[in-house]
């Protein structure tokens, strides 16, 4: 996938744009038919998949696909969203140690002009080894700043011990603003 | 482990210290005085409401009268642990966030082995795990074992801890007459294998197994639904992978090669069928499928509660279809099946991080509320918003599937709605939680890999006779054998898959060497490196060298310098702290973007500064930490002794109106507990085959109280009182009119059912008080 600059809202990606976005219109009420919750269940207290919000102080901790809220200095804000990884060779007879990782990052609703830099990502895997994802080959590279009604989107890639690890961003010298845990799956 | 100077490496307890967490109810017991806490729930049996037991005694120990529990939906999710799911990595996670607040949060609760189907077969059968099922079947679908090979020896578990098990027929050209490996032994278990289906055909309940994606995805846009969209890839019998003309006695199907047309796996998601067959245990006992002869075919072993068989419509169906799927059977009591297995597919179960197909995220209001098409919900049928897998595409399923499953008149009257994993992948850090490394930006002390952590991905789970154990039965084909030095032969359930194991020698005379264990089948074991060589640069300014290939467990690997003249290296220098800077983007494509870095030390961790310039250095060769040859140093993940028994600890939620919103158990359960379970609520020991099986019957199980498999393992406490906390005064009223506020505990009951609990020794448990748990937080760790 090519690295793309779009007009706000015209992609949303994290699970809020994703419920923001509606689906077919037709709301339907088909299992009010038989009945609403029970009594006993609690009211939600939390509004789940609602989207974190990182700091240098406090850096969003979140799974991947879901989107942080990014506050950085001078006012500025931005959304991050990190899905991945994908691997190739799924399900084979041999599954081996390593994998080629591929994550899509999503950068929209800044306040302000944001720089992008693919650098400022790294992964971390369960023996805290750190990676450089690059820029899939092939993609332009995404712009160099992120101004305000446009979405930047671009694959970072590596290959990566399979298993658990974090993805992090770090685009103010080597503070973090946010993490996600993916899984590098290859069964 | 403890690892000895001599050499030696010495086992020490590895069981967590656990803090008991009393419950805030009056505890009545009647009989022994045996003190009963949330956590001590889980006692030995102490009775059984088998054939025709009176109404108010409990079942077993599970704390629940015969029929309270009427309904269960079973929702199985994929490789996830504990840590990753249920401490905070997913702040916002519906899983997370808000179905703990609605039931219980098992903390213990554990897969039984390594990788995933495995466990499957185990939940619903009792057979511990063998090297084709460990790896997804994902070679070929043949027979497994036979009714001959069903352990007989002994008659019974307290005799021979492998009765009843399938032994595999290759075991016997292994030389250590187990651990056959994959593609060696197959895959679908003989007829005499009894499921938990069977016992509930026997019992007469009605039970259903509902797989999304089933004979193929629905496609965006489509008004009608389609049974089959894909041909050819899950039309063999029960959901099996293959056409409808494979099966494993006569045409047995190919799971990685010579795949049909239309068809890119068997194993994993395809854009236009997310459904996998590894993780849908129907297809995969004969005692479900029955046979194909050159005659014919044969029957399974049980006959369903409403006749015909137990791979028809009316008991293997696609979660969405409109008249045989989840919603048209929701509709009424009458129309639900006693126990629902739920599968969700490759993406919605939280295996693939990038979906194949439709992550159902098109299928919500701007308010966030699922939207049900009329007259039948299909989200498929919804343009999807993105394709993010994991935890963000199961919140999405879990969101859709369990309002409509609370709404529904079944589960107000005695449902139990079981949220669960298969196995745990690893926790990040190996810290037990994930969290902790979430600020770190390299490497830090706490973050540093050790084996004896590593293996606790690996950890069993299971309370025995009232006590919480790491251990559990292996079965006759996934063993945990040890050689005479107590080094570790096999890899046992847990597959070895988190840990460096020794290698194979390939020379054993005249004497064993010591870093390398004759015979040792070490399953997903990584190998410890070899002496390593690196480009780096560092001066005499400095006792940092930066090293582009330094890891994070090159820590304490000896560094020579062969190259640079004269040796600017001191004699006994060694890797300290590794860090990592930049990132360094290469001109060149051979360059690498990592600039790492470590600290040169001595053998007391002194900084050790060279002498002149240094361009290349060769790391030691890691080995055994208790007996290393000249020239290596320790590998911080090699363990030669420790076990791999299970499936690690993965973490379970229950919702019903018999059990309290927002409490917490840290009871060990497993797989195993699980199905002891239902067997229990069931009571399938009252149902009428008592045919004389290999070992057991369908109805009597192993033990006679209707346990299969390891359920039956003398002691094993199902989910308990600490679990089904709010039976006691038979649960929550069944009223549909939502309220705000919380939970709406009943009035304390003292009806006439104490007397027969006290008569019969059984603890009772009653409330003090009113008082409301919806909003009490679940503790985060």
């Amino acid at each position: 996938m090519a690295a793309t600059v779009l007009a706000s809202g015209a992609l949303g990606v994290g699970i809020a744009a994703a419920l923001a976005g509606g689906g077919s219109g037709h709301a339907a009420s088909s299992a009010g038919r038989y009945g609403a919750l029970p009594s006993f269940l609690p009211t939600p207290s939390v509004r789940t998949d609602a989207i974190v919000t990182g700091t240098v102080r406090h850096p969003g901790l979140t799974s991947q696909g879901d989107a942080v809220h990014a506050v950085l200095p001078n006012g500025r804000f931005v959304r991050v969203t990190v899905s991945g990884p994908e691997t190739p060779g799924e399900g084979l007879p041999f599954q081996a140690d390593a994998d080629t990782a591929t994550w899509t990052v999503t950068l929209s609703d800044a306040s302000k002009p944001v720089p992008i830099s693919t650098k400022a990502f790294s992964a971390i895997d369960s023996l805290g080894k750190i990676y450089r994802p690059q820029l899939v080959p092939g993609q332009p590279r995404p712009p160099a700043v992120l101004r305000p009604g446009h979405t930047a989107r671009f694959e970072l890639r590596v290959v990566m011990r399979v298993g658990e690890g974090d993805m992090r961003w770090a685009p103010l010298h080597n503070d973090l603003l946010a993490t996600w845990d993916f899984v590098v799956e290859n069964d | 482990m403890q690892i000895l100077r001599n050499g030696s490496a010495t086992p020490t307890p590895r069981q967590p210290r656990r803090t008991l967490r009393r419950n805030r109810t009056a505890l009545v017991l009647a009989g022994a005085a045996v003190l009963v806490g949330s956590t001590a729930a889980a006692m030995p049996a102490v009775a059984s409401a088998a054939h025709g037991s009176p109404k108010n005694l409990t079942i077993s120990s599970t704390g629940l009268k015969p029929g309270q529990v009427k309904h269960v939906w079973l929702i199985i999710l994929e490789n996830k642990s504990y840590d990753a799911t249920f401490t905070g990595l997913n702040q916002n996670s519906y899983l997370w966030k808000t179905l703990p607040k609605q039931g219980v949060l098992l903390k213990n609760y554990y897969g039984t082995g390594h990788s995933s189907m495995d466990n499957y077969l185990s939940m619903v059968s009792g057979q511990a795990p063998e090297e084709d099922t460990q790896s997804d079947c994902s070679v070929e679908n043949t027979n497994f074992s036979s009714n001959a090979g069903i352990v007989t020896k002994g008659g019974s578990l307290k005799n021979n801890p492998n009765y009843g098990q399938a032994a595999s027929a290759a075991n016997a050209a292994q030389p250590s007459g187990a651990n056959a490996p994959n593609g060696a032994n197959g895959c679908t278990y003989p007829k005499d294998v009894p499921t938990l289906f069977n016992q509930l055909d026997a019992a007469g309940k009605t039970w259903k197994g509902y797989a999304q994606d089933l004979g193929g995805a629905q496609a965006a846009g489509s008004s009608s639904f389609q049974a089959d969209t894909v041909p050819g890839r899950d039309d063999a019998v029960c959901g099996g992978p293959g056409s409808t003309a494979n099966n494993p006695d006569t045409d047995p199907t190919f799971l990685s090669s010579n795949l049909p047309s239309g068809v890119t796996s068997f194993t994993g998601a395809q854009p236009n069928d997310q459904y996998v067959a590894k993780h849908f245990p129907f297809p995969w006992f004969h005692s479900l499928t029955g046979g194909v002869t050159s005659g014919g075919t044969t029957p399974g072993l049980t006959t369903p509660a409403q006749g015909g068989s137990d791979c028809d419509t009316a008991h293997i169906a696609n979660l969405d279809n409109p008249q045989t799927g989840l919603f048209h059977d929701l509709q009424k009591s009458s129309t639900t099946p006693a126990f629902s297995w739920v599968t969700p597919d490759n993406c919605s179960d939280a295996h693939d991080a990038i979906c194949k197909g439709n992550n159902l995220s098109g299928s919500f209001t701007a308010s966030g509320q699922p939207i049900y098409q009329t007259p039948t919900p299909d989200p498929e049928t919804t343009t999807p918003k993105n394709f993010t897998g994991g935890l963000y595409a199961s919140d999405l399923f879990l969101e859709y599937y369990i309002p409509m499953i609370e709404k529904s008149p079944a589960f107000k009257d005695g449902g139990l709605i079981d949220v669960t994993f298969d196995e745990g992948n690893p926790p990040f850090t190996y810290s037990g939680n994930s969290f902790n490394n979430a600020n770190a930006y390299g490497p830090t002390l706490g973050d540093e890999p050790n084996a004896t952590a590593g293996i606790t991905a690996d950890a069993a789970g299971q309370n025995i006779n009232g006590h919480n154990v790491h251990t559990e039965p292996t079965g006759p084909n996934s063993t945990l054998g040890t050689d005479t030095k107590g080094d570790q032969l096999y890899p046992g359930p847990g597959n070895n898959s988190f840990i460096d194991r020794p290698p194979v020698c390939t020379s054993t005379s005249p004497n064993v060497p010591s870093d390398c264990v004759p015979g040792i089948v070490r399953g997903g074991s990584g190998t410890s490196p070899g002496t390593r060589t690196d480009g780096v640069a560092g001066n005499s300014s400095s006792s940092f060298i930066e090293d582009k290939s330094i890891l994070a467990d090159d820590t304490g690997r000896q560094v020579t310098d062969t190259v640079d003249s004269p040796d600017p290296l001191p004699a006994s220098t060694f890797v300290g702290a590794v860090t990592d800077t930049g990132p360094d983007f290469p001109t060149t494509n051979t360059g690498q973007v990592t600039n790492g870095s470590f600290q040169l030390v001595d053998q007391s961790g002194t900084p050790v500064t060279p002498t002149g310039p240094v361009s290349s250095i060769t790391l030691s060769a890691e080995g055994d930490p208790g007996n290393l040859a000249p020239g290596q140093t320790a590998d911080p993940l090699w363990d030669a002794t420790h076990p791999t028994p299970g499936g690690g600890d993965t973490g379970s939620v229950l919702i019903s109106p018999l059990i309290r919103p927002g409490s917490v158990s840290k009871t060990f359960y497993n797989h195993y507990s699980w199905l002891a379970t239902m067997e229990d609520i069931f009571q399938v020991s009252n149902g009428h085959d008592h045919t004389a099986l290999p070992a057991g019957t369908v109805s009597g199980g192993l033990d006679g109280q209707g346990h299969l498999g390891y359920a039956a393992q003398p002691g094993l406490a199902p989910f308990g009182p600490d679990v089904f906390n709010n039976a006691g005064h038979g649960g929550y009223a069944a009223s549909s009119s939502h309220r705000s506020g919380g939970a709406a505990w009943l009035p304390e009951s003292t009806g006439g059912g104490i007397a027969a609990l006290v008569a019969a020794g059984l603890p009772i448990w009653f409330r003090r008080g009113r008082r409301s748990t919806a909003s009490r937080p679940v503790p985060a760790t």
